[in-house]
């Protein structure tokens, strides 16, 4: 598998670049930008899916119903002698029920971000050296990689190598 | 679960008692034998001298004076507080581990072995008659060779308070179960009630229409303490006529 | 809002990326002994604290100042007070993430450590304050052969879903953005340092998916994180609020709570960076700006928390029950009313004077009424707490408190805990997130 990885030395030369490789039809998923802080690619040409809102709806709600339903029938299969009180009450389950809702979110975050963040993961290659200010872009599985290269040293990138 | 099992074994009880008590403030003395008894029985520790005066000291039975009117022409009202034994428990829900609750028979019991201390019991009690056991149990000498062997005695650190005196629940309804009867009204006395000179107390089944308790319960002088809160309390207190 | 008025501008600071790397971490506290003596003298008071404690589990609980009707004392007060003190974190850095206000860049980490210290320290003291400790996991929910479970309908039951989740979320919550600057550590250190530095990033490259997946997660915990702050302070305040105790017993207490724990956050906030700029030389990055924007929602929570204790305490005196106005007159009079009138000169008139009049608006004025905040509301929670228990039902069975030398001890303990937590935290990690200070798209 090919990679080629291309320098430069500020963000926006690399959206050029990125906008060219695109424009020559390299999937977005091939293309990867390494930066030492966020950069506004990613917020536009490459932004990606995701569902992690989805995973925390789904997450909080599997948490919250989870633990409503252990108290209701811990509850209700060891009752307790109340004299009169309601030995289950919507109100003061609501309280739990709410906070494990909101646990379930946290954790679904939390594994949502490892996951689409590709974290903890140790088969991954080795990032590039990356500049300070600037960007690196990996382009990755193309077999164009000798036209590619001189289209991103055209882009104005500093350097462009082979990683393999 | 906890209650019922008993009778259900023997099956010669076919009624579950719901205990109350009624207590005349025309007959109160405020003599105090009451407390006396109600801590031998019990085995409620002494606090001592300097424990006492920090509000250390334990009774599950009290007696409450208030005074009316303007001196020379003072009259002292005595009222027993003891737990009122409440349908309603306050201090029932707040507890987290369960270590306090409703038995079948209307008791409002505490299991020792099951309080972790938080004593939120003991604050949301209106009547404030829970205790904490500051330190490990002690009594002033002799009183320490007395102990009612029918009564655990209660570690440092778990809340405790009047139980009715359960135990003698307990003896009254084993010995009505050997017999192959019912437990009568008046067979069952609460220390307290056992003790009052002035016979001032009354202990039995509220459920029972003929008990003598139920019978002043139902007077028109009964009422209940703090009754606007809501907690459905099990002990009536006959008000003085005048 | 008045907020977004001040923007952070250019300072007087490094630029660039790598400038403010090497700098903020040229910063960290070494091992001077400056440093260790810090370090020695609050982990000598936390010793003692600790000391404290064993000696009051082994003695007995007696050896609190405690006593029959005030079964609750200051380990009650001081777990609400550093809960309180727990939602900077949430506010300052969730409010203004959501909201897009530029200048918390340099702040919010500081406010979400201040979050996790507090709660590690508050969460403490509902097993500091059971009278048998050694028996506090009977409230969690586990199988047992018994099937005993706890009692779900007890506010104390809550208060532990509360604050788990909390603690889960807050961790969670400061960890995320550490995660770049972990790695950024890992390539700045040797040796061991490194290789936890390394171990902590969890692999960050520093992809753009990464970045994306990071600032979507932050995006969404700080608005899980609100919510959760606004139920656990309110469950603090379920916690009296769902008693019979005359003056307790009232719906206001949920909100009023968030309010005072919002107020008292952010005056910690700014005593902590008030520190942290002194001692570790931030000037540059902690600029005026910050405490003036702080102060001002500090002036603005203090007004928001005497509408709600002016509420509270007309509708008592109005409604004119017995029992609540034998409450009422207690914290009035007497010692109580001298704290009563302490709490308000720190919480209202000190905050509408030096932040109120514009002029008087600067560092050192907003610092000095954060430490006033926190006075005032500690005492607010102590006049929540012990009037209303030493005044109960029954006035036959009134009585006072005073703290013994143990609860003393160990609420002590609890600064000074903080102090340490504080001091430890700042030498392995950039008090200021390194990318996220100028971390504005950088094509810009």
């Amino acid at each position: 598998m090919s990679r080629l990885h291309a320098e430069f030395e500020d963000s926006r030369t690399a959206a050029g670049a990125v906008r060219a490789l695109i424009a020559r039809g390299v999937p977005l998923e091939a293309i990867e930008l390494y930066s030492r802080r966020p950069t506004e690619l990613c917020h536009s040409l490459l932004r990606r899916k995701s569902r992690m809102s989805l995973v925390a709806v789904l997450s909080a709600a599997v948490a919250g119903g989870t633990a409503t339903t252990l108290l209701y029938r811990a509850q209700m299969e060891y009752p307790l002698v109340t004299g009169g009180m309601p030995i289950n009450s919507g109100w003061a389950t609501g309280v739990v029920t709410f906070e494990t809702t909101m646990a379930g979110a946290v954790l679904g975050i939390l594994g949502a971000l490892l996951w689409e963040g590709r974290l903890l993961m140790r088969r991954m290659p080795p990032p590039p050296p990356m500049p300070s200010g600037g960007a690196v872009i990996e382009v990755s599985g193309q077999d164009d990689t000798n036209a590619l290269r001189d289209l991103l040293l055209e882009a104005g990138a500093s350097s462009a190598v082979r990683a393999d | 679960m906890p209650e019922g099992s008993t009778e259900a074994e023997s099956g010669t009880q076919r009624r579950t008692p719901q205990w109350g008590m009624a207590i005349d403030l025309d007959r109160c003395t405020g003599c105090e034998a009451c407390v006396v008894a109600c801590s031998s029985e019990n085995n409620v520790p002494t606090a001592g001298e300097d424990q006492s005066a920090k509000g250390r000291a334990m009774h599950w039975i009290r007696i409450d004076r208030y005074y009316e009117g303007d001196f020379p022409n003072i009259r002292v009202r005595h009222r027993p507080v003891l737990c009122q034994q409440c349908d309603e428990a306050p201090c029932e829900p707040v507890c987290p581990v369960n270590a306090t609750y409703q038995n079948a028979e209307g008791l409002n019991v505490q299991v020792y072995n099951r309080c972790i201390g938080t004593r939120y019991c003991a604050i949301n009690c209106p009547y404030t008659v829970r205790f904490l056991n500051w330190y490990p149990p002690e009594w002033a000498e002799p009183l320490g060779l007395q102990l009612n062997p029918d009564v655990s005695v209660r570690p440092a650190g778990v809340v405790e308070k009047c139980t009715f005196c359960v135990q003698r629940i307990k003896r009254a309804k084993l010995n009505a179960a050997a017999e192959g009867r019912e437990v009568g009204d008046g067979e069952v006395q609460p220390a307290c009630v056992q003790s009052c000179p002035a016979e001032a107390m009354v202990f039995g089944d509220l459920s029972d229409p003929t008990s003598r308790v139920a019978h002043l319960a139902n007077s028109r002088r009964a009422q209940r303490l703090l009754e606007e809160l809501g907690t459905k309390p099990r002990v009536f207190y006959l008000e003085r006529a005048d | 809002m008045a907020l977004t008025v001040a923007t952070a501008g250019v300072g007087g600071g490094p630029v660039g990326h790598a400038q403010v790397c090497e700098d903020l971490v040229a910063r960290m506290p070494g091992s001077s002994p400056r440093y260790l003596g810090a370090v020695a003298v609050c982990g000598g008071i936390v010793a003692w604290a600790l000391f404290a404690w064993v000696y009051q589990i082994a003695n007995g609980f007696g050896s609190t100042g405690l006593r029959r009707p005030v079964y609750w004392g200051l380990y009650i007060v001081n777990f609400v007070f550093w809960i309180g003190i727990s939602h900077a974190g949430t506010l300052i850095s969730a409010i203004l993430r959501l909201t897009g206000a530029e200048w918390r860049r340099p702040v919010t980490r500081a406010a979400e450590a201040i979050t996790v210290f507090c709660l590690m320290i508050g969460g403490l003291f509902p097993i500091i304050h059971i009278s048998r400790p050694w028996f506090f996991y009977w409230i969690l929910p586990y199988a047992n052969e018994r099937m005993l479970w706890p009692n779900f309908r007890s506010p104390l039951f809550w208060d532990l879903t509360a604050i788990l989740t909390y603690l889960t979320g807050s961790v969670v919550y400061l960890y995320l953005p550490l995660i770049p600057d972990f790695a950024e550590m890992a390539e700045r250190c040797t040796g061991a340092r490194r290789r936890a530095y390394r171990w902590l990033s969890l692999g960050w490259r520093g992809s753009d998916r990464q970045w994306q997946a990071l600032e979507r997660a932050m995006k969404l915990m700080a608005i899980v994180i609100l919510a959760i702050a606004v139920s656990v302070h309110s469950v603090v305040a379920y916690d009296f609020s769902m008693s019979l105790t005359p003056t307790w017993h009232n719906t206001i207490f949920p909100p009023y709570f968030v309010v005072g724990a919002i107020f008292s956050g952010i005056a910690a906030l700014v005593v902590v960076m008030a520190t942290l700029r002194k001692l570790m030389g931030l000037q540059e990055y902690l600029r005026e700006v910050h405490f003036v924007n702080l102060g001002k929602l500090l002036l603005l929570m203090s007004l928001i928390w005497g509408y709600f204790t002016f509420s509270e305490h007309l509708t008592t005196w109005y409604g004119n029950l017995p029992t609540e106005m034998d409450v009422f007159q207690a914290r009035e009079h007497g010692i109580f009313g001298a704290l009563f009138w302490i709490m308000v000169t720190c919480n209202l008139a000190v905050p509408l004077v030096l932040l109120g009049v514009s002029k008087l608006r600067r560092i050192s004025t907003t610092v000095a009424c954060g430490i006033a905040v926190l006075i005032g509301m500690w005492l607010e929670r102590f006049l929540i707490v012990i009037p209303a228990l030493s005044t109960p039902h029954l006035s036959s069975v009134s009585g006072g408190y005073v703290p013994s030398w143990i609860e003393l001890s160990i609420t002590a303990g609890t600064f000074a805990a903080m102090a340490l937590l504080y001091l430890l935290f700042v030498k392995a990690v950039p008090i200021i997130a390194m990318w996220e200070y100028e971390g504005e798209p950088a094509a810009r």
